[in-house]
């Protein structure tokens, strides 16, 4: 088996001087979606800020792509191919679409920027005939095409989501999952926060349940939805039916 | 009903900017054209409060960073100039920059010390900053004079050649203050439309998705607070040498509560409207000493008048109007593939 492409040892993390997780070990396999899943206040959205270092660190390691990254700063990690899509809206809605998808592409240089602009509407036509369009002004679904174009205007290796379906009404809820399978089948390993349980395992390769920071269960995602114990447990009535 | 029906912002806007273009250029010669020494000292001021409402534009419009110590920056510049002038004897051209670059670097310091913490922190530090200078151009009477100022400033002087023009009468100074304003405007304009420009707007719409996108916010905040002390300094240079003479009235205030005025009421964020309304509010006062004991009255009164007609500013009415054609038209445009 080839080395993990994110190996997470022993970590503690959390914000002022409390940690939220603890004791934290985790591989994650190149080409891979991992779905962390648990109640609320079981610390998944803080064990990804604490991958891409926007929380503190108490102990343990980080290592990325064989590099060992728990001191770097969060734009040091992007810049490693880290990239993390925090929750709720992921676009600047008073600017274009293209200015949008320029600021995807702020770490590239400005021709790579608009060939990479190039590519990802290939990718999604209809962002090309709205290119001049405020992203507030886009339907949700179309705003959510945009979000997914600006995170692969830098082909990260790894990709951190939290919620990405947060909010979202259930058509555009498959839009996302689908989406999501159409950035791994870029190349990208995806690791995601998600509160939609079955829809996220469903396109999943390995599942995290997390309680009380701490990850209770891993396995793969079929496993842990036929066990109806952890099912029930952890993931609440809706998931273990 | 189609979308085309009735005006949208979009559908008038090459009238507009034209319209807009020939007002501001007629407003810009009326001085110059007049004899009035009265007019020609309120296009003076009219130049400077339209660039320093642009400069603050910039760090709280654009950045989303409420800044109080434009006054401080302004002062800072003012009496930097002063001084280097009187008693090095520097001329008034390499002063004023330097007096533009001292309050850059004192803007840095405040916002590097204060915003690695939060935006509210920046606020109160920025605050801070503001009353420590008025205590400093008050207090520090060997440096500054105190209350007694720094008066008999001389007039600017160029030297090209055989032409030697002094800066000493309102018609020259509106000519000098005319072209300071056109040539700060168009930079700030420049660095607003720039990708500077849209990574300020990300940090104040998102910072941190702005983060998520390998955008190192501080980094972009010190720029913007830079710039915009810059600019705010060269502004109090030409005020205080306008005047020819710098006291701590400079720091009153008085100038922060119009550069929030014209900001907040043309529309944080927004640059023609942002221009328009700074216009407007340098005119304004001067418009109402018809009634000296009713004037601030009434300027108050049009104040609330003006916030609530104009809740985002006159660009949030305009940008409204635009969302609405846009979703008229993205739902005509449903309904058609339907």
């Amino acid at each position: 088996m080839s080395p993990p492409l994110l190996s997470v040892r022993d970590l503690s993390a959390g914000y002022g001087d409390e940690p939220i997780t603890y004791d934290i070990n985790l591989d994650v396999q190149s080409g891979t979606i991992t779905t962390i899943v648990g109640s609320n206040g079981a610390g998944k959205s803080t064990l990804l800020k604490a991958i891409y270092g926007l929380n503190r660190k108490f102990s343990g390691t980080i290592d990325f792509n064989g590099r060992n990254i728990e001191t770097l700063a969060s734009v040091a990690r992007f810049r490693l191919g880290l990239a993390f899509v925090p929750q709720g809206r992921c676009n600047f809605p008073l600017m274009s679409v293209r200015e949008n998808l320029r600021l995807g592409g702020y770490s590239l240089r400005a021709m790579e920027r608009e060939d990479a602009i190039e590519r990802v509407t290939e990718i999604f036509p209809i962002l090309r005939q709205r290119m001049s369009v405020l992203a507030g002004n886009l339907s949700g679904g179309e705003q959510q095409l945009l979000e997914m174009a600006m995170v692969l205007m830098i082909s990260p290796k790894l990709l951190l989501l939290d919620e990405p379906s947060i909010g979202l009404s259930p058509i555009n809820l498959s839009l996302v999952l689908e989406n999501i399978q159409r950035i791994r089948a870029q190349g990208v390993t995806i690791i995601m926060v998600e509160q939609n349980v079955r829809g996220a395992l469903a396109i999943s390769t390995d599942a995290i349940v997390m309680d009380l920071g701490r990850i209770v269960v891993t396995g793969s995602p079929q496993d842990i939805l036929q066990d109806e114990r952890i099912a029930a447990a952890y993931l609440g009535k809706r998931a273990a039916r | 009903m189609t979308a085309s029906a009735g005006w949208t912002i979009h559908s008038i806007q090459p009238i507009l900017r034209s319209l807009l273009a020939l007002a501001l250029a007629a407003l810009a010669l009326a001085p110059l054209l007049s004899a009035n020494v009265y007019v020609q000292t309120l296009g003076v001021s009219a130049c400077l409060f339209a660039t320093m409402a642009m400069a603050f534009n910039l760090v709280y419009g654009y950045t989303g960073l409420l800044c109080f110590a434009q006054v401080a920056f302004l002062g800072i510049g003012g009496y930097t100039a002063a001084i280097l002038v009187t008693r090095l004897g520097w001329s008034f051209w390499v002063a004023a920059p330097v007096g533009g670059l001292l309050a850059a670097i004192a803007g840095l310091v405040v916002a590097f010390s204060s915003l690695r913490l939060s935006r509210h922190s920046f606020g109160i530090a920025t605050l801070a900053a503001a009353l420590l200078c008025t205590i400093v151009a008050r207090d520090w009477v060997s440096l500054t004079r105190g209350s007694m100022g720094i008066p008999g400033l001389p007039a600017p002087e160029i030297h090209l050649g055989s032409l030697d023009i002094v800066i000493n009468n309102p018609y020259r100074f509106y000519g000098l203050s005319l072209i300071f304003a056109v040539g700060a405007i168009a930079f700030l304009h420049r660095i607003i439309h720039s990708r500077i420009g849209r990574i300020f707007v990300s940090i104040r719409e998102n910072e941190p998705l702005a983060i998520s996108q390998g955008i190192d916010p501080l980094r972009y905040k010190l720029l913007s607070v830079g710039l915009s002390a810059f600019v705010t300094g060269l502004c109090g240079a030409l005020m205080v040498f306008n005047l020819t003479i710098v006291d701590p009235s400079i720091l009153d205030f008085y100038y922060t509560e119009t550069m929030l005025i014209m900001v907040v009421i043309g529309g944080p964020g927004h640059f023609w409207s942002v221009l328009v309304s700074s216009l407007v509010f340098s005119i304004l006062p001067e418009l109402l000493r018809f009634s000296t004991d009713l004037r601030l009255v009434l300027y108050g009164l049009l104040l609330i008048a003006a916030m609530l007609v104009f809740p985002k500013g006159i660009a949030g009415l305009l940008e409204k109007r635009g969302t609405d054609f846009w979703h008229k038209r993205l739902a005509a445009g449903r309904g058609q593939v339907s």
